[in-house]
This record gives C-alpha cells, structure tokens and sequence, in this order.
C-alpha cells in the first residue's frame, strides 16, 4: 500500500540558498509523524511547501505525492481547493491565524461552505457541532464572539474547529502548542491526539519539542540544517539515536523527574547560509570521526524502518567514554 | 558580600479598561530569597510572576509593599546606586537591546554613568565581561542584530553584570533559545552565580530547566505564593493541587500517554472565584474551599503552602 503523503527529495531555495534540502519522509493513512528540530533546521518551510505556502521567491523542487497527485508545481487555485479540505492546517499563534474582524463562527463555517457546498442554514448547524467536539463552553454564544474574546486555548481550540471543519485526510501542525501554557497545552494534545484518530486523519507535526511529539507520534523525522538527519519508530529513535545529532539533542533536555545538570550541545545551531563542510552537525559533535569534516553521510536505511545520515548510523553510536580516548 | 532579597507584602492593581475596578496582578506576596541561592519563581502567564520582577527591580511602582536588600529596604525613588543592586535580564534579547549600539557602546555607556571603573579603564573592564559570558573579545565590536539567540542572551547578562548588582532577576531567559543554546545559558548563570556569589530569582514557566538550577521554588497562581520550598522536597512531594497540576501538565519523553489534566484555564483575573482561587479547577475541592480563602500555611520546615488540605497529617498532630 502506498502512503497517503510521500515526500521524496523535496528542496527550497531562496535565491542561491537551499535552506531545505532533499527532505523526504511518508505519511500512511491515520498515523502520525514528528518532524523535530531546533529553530532553522527548515521544519517549518517544509511544511509550507508541501502546502504551497512557501514564501515568495522560493523555488521549490522535489515531489510531494498526496493521494497519487502531484503537489510541487500545481497552481495556487489548485492547491487552495486541498487546504482547509483535505490538508487543514493548525498554526502556532492562533492569534495571528485567525481574522480578527470575523466572528469565530463565520470563519468555522467558511470551509463548509466552499469546499463542501453546505448551505448557510447547514453550515452554522456544523459550526455549532464542532465548536461542541472542540470542547468550547455554550457553542452558540462563542460562535458569536471575535478571535480577542478568547482565551489562548481557547482560540486554539477554535482553530482546531477550523482544520476539522471538512474532515480533512491530513491535519499539518506546526508548533500549535508553543504560546499556550503547559497546563492548556496538555488539553489541546489531548484534543488533537482524539479528533485525529476520531476522523482517520493523518497528523503531521511539526515541533521544537520532543517530548510533546513523543506523545502523539508514532514516527520522527529529526531535521538538522535544512536536512533530514535520522528518521524512524520514534520510540527507538528516542530509544537508540542513531546520530550523533539526535543523542546530543535528547541529551541536552532538562528532566523533570530527576535532578539533572544542564548538558549543552556547544556552539550553535548551523547556519543554513553558510552550513559547515561535511556533515552540517560535526562542528559540535562528540560522536565525530576526522572524516566527518569532509564527508557528509548520505541519508541511508541502517535497520529495518530507520534512516540515518550519521557515519555511525549502521554500527551504533559508540559510548562517549570511549570516544573521548 | 552576598546579599539576600526580601519582599514584604506587595501588591501591584492595574486599571481595567472601561471598568471602575483595577486588576490585581501581585496579591500581598512575602518572598525570601537567601544570600547567594538561586530561587526559582514558576507559574503560568498572568500569575503575576513578572509584574512581581518588575516591581523588585523597580521598574514598576507597588501599590504597598517593601523590597529590601540584606537589611536595607529600598525607597520608592531609588539612587542610581539602589537601582545598581538589583539588575534584570529579559526574555527577549532582541528587544532588550539596542539594535543602533555596538556591544561596546551598551557596555561603555553603563560603566560610564555608573562610574564603576576609571575612564582609563572602561575598555578593559568591557573584554573582561565579554569574557565572563563566554563570548569572544570581537563581539565587541558586533551590533545586536548580527549575533545569534544564545549570543545576545550573554550580552544581555555581561550588561547586567557590568553594575556588579547584588541580585540578578533571570526572567524567561532561556525561553526564547534552543534546547541545545538553553543548556549553555543555564551552565553560564550556574557558573556566574557561584563565581561572584550572585543571589539570583529565576523566573521561568520551564519546571525541568528550574529543577535543574534553583536551590529553592516558590509557585504562584494568579497573583499569590501558593507553594514554596526546597526545590527537591516540592518536586518529589507537592502540597497544592496546582503544583501538581503544573507537574502532571509536563509533557515527558519516557510517558507515551498525554496527562489527563481536566480542561480547565485559569480564571480572568479581573473576577477572581471566591474563597481559594484555584478552586474551580482543583479535584480536592470542598465546601471549605467555596467559603475560605486558604493562607500560606507552614508545613515541614522550610516549606510552605497556601491549601487547605495541605500536609493532612501534621494538621491532625497539632490538633
């Protein structure tokens, strides 16, 4: 069977800077994938190329197969008739996602209404249904108020309306929970995670924070410089990193059930204008080999269902006492 | 010397727009934070956390209330060398500095107004703190807006640190880093504080990174201390309903099921609930709770907790 979202080889550049490059991963029909990285690892642009959204001057290259189409290339009335309907969309601030001169309810029932052809009667009753399933308090008076009237979790949660409003085969996220509070942000996982699997859709989600992808994905894709770098079953991903990246990354997060030292990776993230020779990590790896600085591994399978573009992605990471010898 | 920082009492109201009423955003808290220990302040947005930081650092005037430094309490109007005792760094880099000053010139300028070193001096006393941050002596010479995240969050605290203050308010400092850069940060104000025995209040939403860091927490919850203690003794054994709340909300990597917190959002604070405040969302509730506003009520030693069913079986020892 083939997978209802296939990535192969997507790139985008922006003048003569490829800030994504040959990203290429799958989404099977009601699962759920994590794309993981630090803040210009090109998470975020590829998610919005894959939807078109890719910002003005970048080029695009790659495909990205949904439902045996073709997305790269399509024109932008093409697309626009996929988003909201079949790819819907779940932003980081709501505040900036949502019209702010519109009242929650018109914009809940615009997807109904275009992409689905209800009728004005029809589309409110469905407004009402979903601001219900989204967990908001006295539906017909929300669906009344403006995006400012709201809470923060509140507007997430009317998002959420947003992006199900259609009953979309792929809900796309990108950071949805980062500007909420831990205790909303636990609420809107929840959310997510049970009108995902209600619906059969597909989620794919993008995100600065591991654990939270943790708890909704069943596979990860962790992107470093504009590049895929490991990818696989996020529990031996986690588990068992097969890149120095990945270890050096699940390492540096602080526990909240032990006592822990804080244990940074040293220097910065790569700067995806001027990415280091080599593999774009081995600047700040303790797992690097002196052909890491000239040879960049390719993207590979090293075990059944996991990829890895590390020089130890086959053998294992080595344990770093022995390393330091 | 090394010098702790008490605040007695401190309320800060807001006005409300359109409304007779003010917000009150700091609700009579009383916090200690002892020679040389980094204290944590944790709680979600509007729990006043910040307003509470602003109004140490003076950059907020109080309604009532006192801040003191060691045994001296500060005025209203504070000096310039007051104002030099208790220094803040932002969660926001890129706003808290100048994009139109070089680092030397936000550095220079302070020394300068201050008189901290000689004329003669002021160069070298800029290398040296660029130093103690960790950042080579060419960031000098940088502007803001071409350094890194992480780079700018060190020049913001070499700033901090060039009025040799006494206390030094971190608030969401790593907040707006990677996890990779957080850590670092983290390293760099441990390594700080115990070089020059700073006494610091680490104000963060983050509860692993201040388990990680602070010697002590306080937590608050719409305006008020609810929980204070030592940071091990509150971690592995919360009183509040809410400190627990905030513990069980944490999203974890070795948990595969999300937190089955009840879907429930803090109160305005404009209409607080009568009695205790969290009582809407707390699974202990009780009449008790509808009709008393619990107080910061001491349990173990060094530990405290404004609930009423906080510690049950001390309650019924000293009974």
């Amino acid at each position: 069977m083939s997978a209802l979202l296939e990535v192969s080889d997507l790139s985008v550049s922006i003048g003569a800077t490829r800030l994504v490059q040959d990203v290429s991963f799958s989404l099977e029909e009601s699962s759920a994938l994590g794309l993981v990285g630090e803040s210009g690892s090109g998470k975020t642009l590829t998610l919005r190329a894959l939807l078109g959204l890719d910002p003005r001057g970048a080029r695009v290259t790659g495909s990205v197969m949904f439902a045996g189409e073709q997305l790269v290339g399509r024109g932008e009335r093409a697309m626009s008739r996929l988003r909201g309907a079949q790819l819907a969309m779940v932003f980081q601030d709501p505040m900036a996602a949502l019209n702010p001169v519109q009242r929650i309810g018109k914009q809940i029932a615009e997807g109904p209404r275009l992409h689905l052809g209800l009728g004005r009667a029809e589309a409110a009753a469905r407004t009402l249904e979903l601001l219900a399933k989204v967990g908001l308090p006295d539906p017909a008076a929300t669906a009344r108020r403006y995006p400012h009237q709201l809470s923060g979790g509140q507007r997430q949660r009317a998002m959420i309306a947003i992006a199900l409003a259609c009953e979309p085969k792929v809900v796309l996220c990108d950071e949805p929970t980062t500007a909420l509070d831990v205790t909303v942000q636990a609420q809107v996982l929840r959310l997510l995670h049970s009108a995902c699997s209600e619906l059969g859709a597909a989620l794919l989600f993008v995100s600065h924070d591991l654990a939270v992808v943790r708890q909704l994905c069943r596979q990860v894709a962790v992107m470093y410089a504009g590049r895929v770098v490991e990818s696989g079953p996020i529990e031996e991903v986690f588990g068992r990193p097969r890149h120095g990246y990945t270890a050096s990354l699940l390492r540096s997060l602080p526990d909240v059930d032990a006592p822990s030292e804080p244990q940074p990776i040293p220097g910065e993230p790569a700067n995806p204008r001027n990415p280091p020779p080599g593999c774009p990590f081995h600047p700040r790896c303790d797992y690097a080999l002196p052909d890491c600085a000239t040879e960049r591994p390719e993207l590979v399978e090293v075990m059944v269902g996991r990829r890895s573009a590390c020089v130890h992605g086959r053998t294992g990471l080595p344990e770093l006492e022995r390393m330091a010898r | 010397m090394t010098s702790g920082l008490s605040v007695r009492d401190l309320t800060v109201t807001f006005p409300v727009a359109g409304a007779r009423h003010r917000l009150t955003a700091v609700d009579a808290v009383t916090l200690t934070v002892r020679p040389g220990e980094t204290h944590g302040l944790v709680g979600e947005s509007g729990c006043g956390k910040s307003t509470l930081a602003r109004s140490i650092v003076g950059l907020t005037v109080p309604d009532v209330g006192e801040v003191a430094i060691g045994d001296q309490t500060l005025p209203r109007r504070r000096s310039h060398d007051e104002q030099r005792r208790v220094q803040m760094v932002f969660q926001d880099p890129i706003s808290a500095l100048n994009p139109r000053l070089r680092v030397r010139d936000v550095l220079t300028e302070l020394l300068r107004v201050h008189r901290m070193v000689p004329r003669s001096a002021v160069e070298e006393r800029c290398r040296e703190l660029v130093a103690a941050v960790g950042l080579p002596a060419d960031v000098l010479d940088a502007w803001p807006g071409s350094l890194s995240g992480g780079q700018r969050q060190r020049v913001s605290i070499a700033r901090a640190l060039a009025l040799e203050p006494e206390i030094l308010i971190a608030d969401e400092v790593t907040s707006a880093l990677d996890v990779s850069v957080q850590a670092q940060v983290l390293r760099l104000l441990l390594d700080l504080q115990a070089r020059l025995g700073l006494t610091v209040l680490f104000i963060s939403h983050n509860l692993a990174v201040v388990r990680q860091i602070c010697d002590r927490v306080t937590v608050m919850y719409l305006g008020r201390i609810v929980e204070t203690g030592p940071t091990e003794a509150l971690y592995s054994d919360p009183q509040h309903p809410y400190t627990r709340l905030l513990l069980e909300s944490v999203p974890r990597l070795d948990r595969v099921e999300l937190p089955a917190a009840a879907d429930t959002e803090a109160p305005d604070a404009a209409h607080l609930p009568g009695g205790c405040r969290f009582h809407p969302r707390c699974p202990l509730a009780a009449q008790v709770c509808l009709d008393s506003d619990p107080v910061l009520r001491d349990g173990p030693p060094d530990r405290a907790a404004a609930c009423h069913f906080a510690w049950p079986q001390r309650t019924e020892e000293g009974t």
